[in-house]
């Protein structure tokens, strides 16, 4: 009897601890967010997916990788100093969804900074390479599929496009299309006006990132291949085109 | 004598049955759980002990890759394993020949399938001493730079990631990880098992040390000798760049090895400097007899081309450094000067049992 008793009243406990639990989490009110960035693709006015065949100025495009870095996030709330994440990356992709950057009290934001690429310090890789990364959590580390570092050189790709193009006319893409961009001189800073409530416990703050904006003023029929150092002048042009890519939603 | 009373009710009979499936359950797992991990061997730190020639200084040690005598051994066995090619058709060795100091006999060494880089293959000699690697400076330690000739399309065509599955399928690999790195292989105990082994590559007994360092008077030729004093003359200036224990002063300049650098800009394709276009690292020139060809792009079939293009005074680039300028050599000069250069073979080196696989 007693040992039915003792069985009967660990029971008892293991219920009671769980519903307790379950009381402590709905009574806390939180002062703070767990904040997290979110890139939707786009394509001009049309939704983004790969393989799709797109109308890039006249020519059909596909797509099969757009991805890019995101560091140096600074927010500015309304009140109150700026709150930088200064060793925080993050690898962008169609599939990411929301990324958390970070914890952040409740409260208004009027502007965010940050910018694509990696920054020189971490770029140089002299001191902390990319194999000395933890590939679990640290987006800087080394990359598989698809890398995201030259290989003949230290560094990273800030932004990564494989493709296709069409080029014989017949309206489907056939014809390798590559945009890598990296080097420290074409880092490029991006400041958006959020004016964003931060209220719920978790919140993502998205963007709107437009792949035919990135081609601007570029021919993709004639520049369809460009790896920044074999043609730095698109290479310019293109990540000219990154900050307006790139809009709040 | 105190009995249990047998359970009444439906409910305690199945309480009774739960709370004895968690204690076995508990059991299986405290059981299953002590064997679920093989035993790991445990990870071997004895240092790695160079043998610094006369005149050297200690290599350059990394905080995060320390030499030990266990990365060292396995760094050589990847070296000569073909394992890190696409096809299981090229080693390390396959370039970097130890006869050839490290070195190899061709202009462009092949890769898979016969793919073509555009740049000759270094030795791999006194690579330890070396800041920026390779011949434009584009990588910035031994440490990370064998993950370039195993993801090179030119060269071995491998993803590291599919070098390291590779690997960790091979149970004798995966052992002699853990002993030396205490994890399994991937990009960085890869990278830095070979950088541990080339680190051990220290050339430096060649005629010229036994001279100069451990005064052998008999082991110059009067010729070796002659060019050594030539070698070393403000008049030619060979050694203002070829300097030091390592006959290079690890700067990157232009010898005006060609009129105009096309497909290949040198260091230019580093730093985008436009006084950097045609700039190529000073090579060591211990063990230069066994170099050849030479230049950055194997141009030059032997030393007696590249005496003649430094008696020329270069191609006249641009950009070529004004110390290449015409030397006017007599043909004596350049007899002794290529038995000066000769004498900087280290035959102990090219022949050192450690750098084999036994």
């Amino acid at each position: 009897m007693k040992f039915n008793k003792f069985i009967l009243g660990i029971c008892a406990l293991a219920l009671l601890t769980v519903f307790s639990s379950c009381d402590d989490d709905d009574n806390v009110t939180r002062l703070d967010s767990d904040v997290s960035f979110q890139f939707d693709y786009s394509f001009a006015d049309q939704e983004f997916a790969y393989d799709q065949v797109f109308d890039l100025g006249g020519t059909a495009v596909s797509f099969q990788t757009v991805q890019f870095y995101v560091g140096g996030i600074k927010l500015h709330p309304e009140e109150g100093d700026a709150i930088s994440l200064e060793d925080k990356y993050l690898l962008v992709k169609p599939t990411s969804g929301a990324q958390e950057i970070t914890t952040l009290d409740k409260k208004h934001y009027h502007m965010g900074e940050f910018f694509i690429g990696v920054s020189p310090e971490d770029n140089d890789q002299t001191s902390e390479d990319f194999d000395m990364r933890d590939p679990a959590t640290d987006p800087l580390a080394r990359q598989n599929d698809p890398p995201m570092n030259w290989n003949w050189n230290a560094g990273y790709l800030f932004v990564r496009i494989d493709g296709m193009v069409d080029l014989d006319g017949d309206g489907t893409p056939e014809t390798v299309l590559e945009y890598h961009l990296g080097r420290d001189e074409f880092l490029r800073n991006v400041s958006i006006t959020l004016h964003t409530d931060v209220t719920e416990d978790e919140q993502a703050i998205v963007f709107d990132f437009d792949v035919a904006a990135l081609f601007n003023g570029i021919d993709v029929s004639q520049e369809y291949s460009m790896h920044t150092g074999d043609a730095p002048a698109v290479a310019a042009i293109f990540a000219d085109n990154i900050p307006g890519a790139i809009s709040k939603k | 004598m105190r009995q249990l009373r047998q359970p009444t009710s439906l409910l305690q009979q199945g309480m009774l049955r739960l709370s004895r499936w968690i204690i076995l359950f508990q059991c299986g797992w405290l059981v299953l759980g002590c064997n679920e991990e093989p035993s790991q061997p445990a990870v071997d730190t004895t240092p790695y002990q160079f043998e610094l020639p006369a005149g050297f200084p200690a290599p350059l040690e990394s905080e995060s890759n320390p030499t030990t005598v266990a990365k060292v051994e396995l760094g050589k066995r990847l070296f000569y394993d073909p394992i890190l090619s696409a096809d299981f058709s090229l080693s390390c060795n396959s370039c970097h020949k130890q006869e050839l100091a490290f070195a190899d006999d061709i202009a462009i060494s092949p890769g898979v399938d016969g793919a073509l880089g555009f740049r000759n293959a270094p030795t791999l000699a006194n690579v330890a001493y070396l800041g920026l690697m390779h011949k434009d400076g584009g990588v910035p330690k031994l440490d990370m730079q064998a993950g370039t000739p195993i993801e090179d399309m030119a060269e071995m065509n491998l993803s590291i990631f599919d070098a390291a599955d590779r690997l960790n399928a091979d149970a004798e690999y995966a052992r002699a990880f853990q002993t030396a790195f205490g994890r399994k292989a991937d990009a960085f105990t890869i990278t830095r098992a070979l950088a541990a082994f080339q680190k051990t590559m220290i050339s430096g007994n060649s005629a010229y040390d036994q001279y100069t360092y451990q005064q052998d008077d008999t082991a110059l030729s009067e010729a070796a000798i002659r060019g050594m004093e030539l070698f070393f003359s403000e008049e030619l200036a060979c050694s203002s760049c070829h300097s030091g224990f390592n006959f290079t002063d690890n700067t990157f300049q232009n010898n005006g090895t060609k009129e105009e650098y096309i497909s290949d800009q040198g260091r230019f394709r580093i730093t985008w400097d436009s006084l950097d276009m045609g700039s190529f690292r000073v090579p060591t020139l211990r063990n230069v007899a066994l170099t050849a060809p030479y230049m950055h792009d194997g141009s030059l079939a032997d030393l007696d081309a590249v005496l003649a293009h430094y008696d020329q005074g270069g191609k006249g680039h641009p950009l070529q450094d004004e110390r290449i300028r015409p030397l006017n050599l007599s043909a004596q000069q350049k007899e002794d000067l290529k038995a000066f250069l000769s004498s900087l073979t280290d035959e102990q080196f090219i022949r050192d049992e450690r750098y084999r696989l036994e």
